[in-house]
């Protein structure tokens, strides 16, 4: 499969990274790379084989719908970088 | 002091040879006198040292002293995911494998470096230093629990807790000379673990013995309402029920004679351990292993898949690393904090895993790779209706040279012995069975049916009973 850096362009804009030229290069190769071993699973036959997401069926459990109180509300709003008040701060972007 | 294990240090507490703080100190002194030359632990549980005359713990793990991986969330204490997006993070709540521990009667030491986010095989991409493995300081101590491997390995704690996504308990236990225990997928809840990927992730002790391996499991299984896809099963009781009788037990092994890849020393210890099974009455049945160059892209695809959209949340407004630098845009303001807080391999694998779920791209990989999946549990399964556990290595080789870089792939490849146990959720371990002659340890994995962990304990413990190998201590530790 042929990568062109304009796909990684697109890929780095969904993944939100930030990078600058010489990176996405850099990346360009590693995905060439890991890409052209990973590939060999196209060998296998998998017609009408249903896809496995997760290894074990999960038996939904229902609980009651309770309030639970979260008694540490100031100790989440120390995490957040900028502030004001009990407001998260961004910069402005538009 | 020669006491090292759990049984140790809870015997001697019980016999009032020894108090609790007593246990506590002693093992502060061994990270005082090592760790800033290993870095095994991030940080010490500060505030918990300082209430220490009010600890009086009850319980099967009374006083005992654990390493938490820094991927598991602390209540009060700083969680980082040995990242630098996480450097400041300090949860508001615990993991709940950590209280069961806590209830359990142990006392969080510290927090324990690893890969960052869990990423990496060898420890070297912490964003804070690189482990050092006690058996050889040149070494790597393995990946992605590269600090609670080394902190066991040289006696910094008697035990510590890992978590498991390819590999990443397994491989370092083979690296240092431990037990290491990746429990069936369900069986141990993920609540407040940061999250890699999901439907491979799983916790799990590294300790020096089987039996205080299945003395941990013990503690933290069993159904959580906070974790959905924990199984509705209550907890375990493995511990008790040990039994070093293993005759009649049917192992599976697979062929490794042209398995050119595996180091022929660790060829040749795979053939002591099925000698001494046969001598213990195990049945052996020689299998081909399915799928064998087939697991490392699969793993690699789904997990990179599965980590692009839980690393998404990682955007730097709510909490986690805020750039410096002045955005544009919203998308410029996202990206420089995400690429300023992740590294290299974190980033790697970002990116692998949205281009793999990109359109376009989607069905011919991360759906094409889910459906290898689904063949390869089925043959795991088909395996399983004729024997109780597989033998296998751990890895191909032993642990690397910190300096030696081998590149990416080959990295990757240091799984592919492993990963099967997490595509497929099935049990697995590693215990220690021999040293190699430049006195770097060897394990050997056992891979278990689903939720039948007893099955490859019982064999690991008969193991251990003959190879006694965990009394062996490290040079200079």
């Amino acid at each position: 499969m042929k990568i062109e850096k304009n796909l990684l362009d697109n890929i780095s804009l969904l993944a939100a990274l930030k990078l600058d030229e010489q990176e996405k290069d850099a990346f360009l190769k590693y995905l060439k790379e890991t890409l052209s071993y990973f590939e060999k699973i196209k060998d296998i036959k998998t017609d009408q084989v249903p896809p496995l997401t997760t290894p074990f069926d999960v038996k939904l459990r229902l609980r009651e719908d309770e309030v639970v109180d979260f008694d540490a509300k100031t100790k989440l709003l120390e995490q957040v970088p900028e502030k004001q008040g009990n407001l998260v701060k961004v910069p402005p972007v538009v | 002091m020669n006491l090292f294990t759990i049984s140790d240090f809870t015997k001697a507490i019980k016999e009032k040879k020894i108090s609790v703080k007593e246990v506590i100190d002693h093992h502060l002194q061994r990270i005082e006198k090592h760790n800033p030359d290993l870095q095994a632990f991030l940080r010490l549980n500060e505030e918990g040292l300082k209430n220490i005359a009010n600890f009086m713990p009850k319980g099967p793990l009374a006083g005992i002293p654990l390493g938490i991986k820094d991927m598991f969330c602390t209540k009060g204490l700083k969680t980082t995911a040995a990242s630098k997006m996480l450097e400041n993070y300090t949860p508001a709540y615990s993991a709940t494998v950590v209280e069961r521990l806590q209830e359990a009667g142990a006392f969080v030491l510290g927090k324990c470096n690893n890969d960052e986010f869990a990423m990496g095989s060898t420890g070297k991409n912490s964003s804070f230093g690189t482990t050092k493995n006690p058996w050889n300081r040149l070494h790597v101590s393995g990946g992605s629990s590269s600090g609670s491997a080394s902190a066991v390995a040289a006696r910094l704690c008697p035990a510590s807790l890992g978590t498991d996504t390819g590999g990443s308990i397994r491989l370092p236990a083979h690296y240092c000379n431990l037990v290491g225990i990746k429990p069936t997928y369900g069986r141990v809840s993920r609540y407040g673990i940061i999250a890699y990927a999901s439907s491979l992730d799983q916790a799990g002790p590294l300790t020096h013995t089987v039996e205080d391996g299945a003395l941990i499991l013990d503690m933290i299984t069993g159904s959580d309402s906070k974790d959905l896809t924990t199984a509705d099963l209550p907890p375990t009781n493995f511990h008790q029920q040990l039994n070093p009788q293993i005759k009649g037990k049917k192992v599976c092994y697979f062929n490794m004679e042209n398995q050119e890849e595996v180091d022929p020393e660790i060829r040749e210890s795979q053939k002591q351990v099925l000698k001494v099974l046969k001598s213990k009455g195990c049945h052996l049945i020689e299998k081909k292993w399915p799928f064998l160059d087939y697991g490392v892209p699969v793993y690699y695809l789904i997990s990179t898949s599965e980590a692009s959209s839980n690393l998404s949340r990682y955007d730097g407004v709510r909490y986690g690393l805020r750039s410096q630098k002045s955005p544009k845009s919203l998308k410029d303001f996202y990206g420089f904090n995400r690429k300023e807080g992740f590294g290299l391999e974190v980033q790697r694998r970002i990116l692998m895993g949205t281009f793999s779920l990109s359109s376009g791209y989607y069905d011919k990989y991360f759906y094409k790779a889910c459906q290898v999946r689904q063949l390869i549990k089925t043959s795991f399964e088909d395996i399983f209706k004729e024997c109780d556990a597989i033998l296998s290595p751990v890895s191909s080789t032993t642990a690397p040279r910190i300096k030696e870089e081998v590149g990416v792939l080959k990295n990757y490849l240091n799984d592919q012995f492993t990963v099967f146990a997490n595509l497929t959720g099935l049990p697995a371990l590693t215990l220690p069975v021999a040293f190699s002659k430049n006195k770097l340890p060897i394990g050997a994995q056992l891979i278990g049916p689903a939720f039948k962990e007893q099955n490859i304990l019982d064999i690991a413990l008969s193991l251990e009973k003959e190879f006694q190998l965990y009394k062996e201590r490290p040079n200079g530790i």
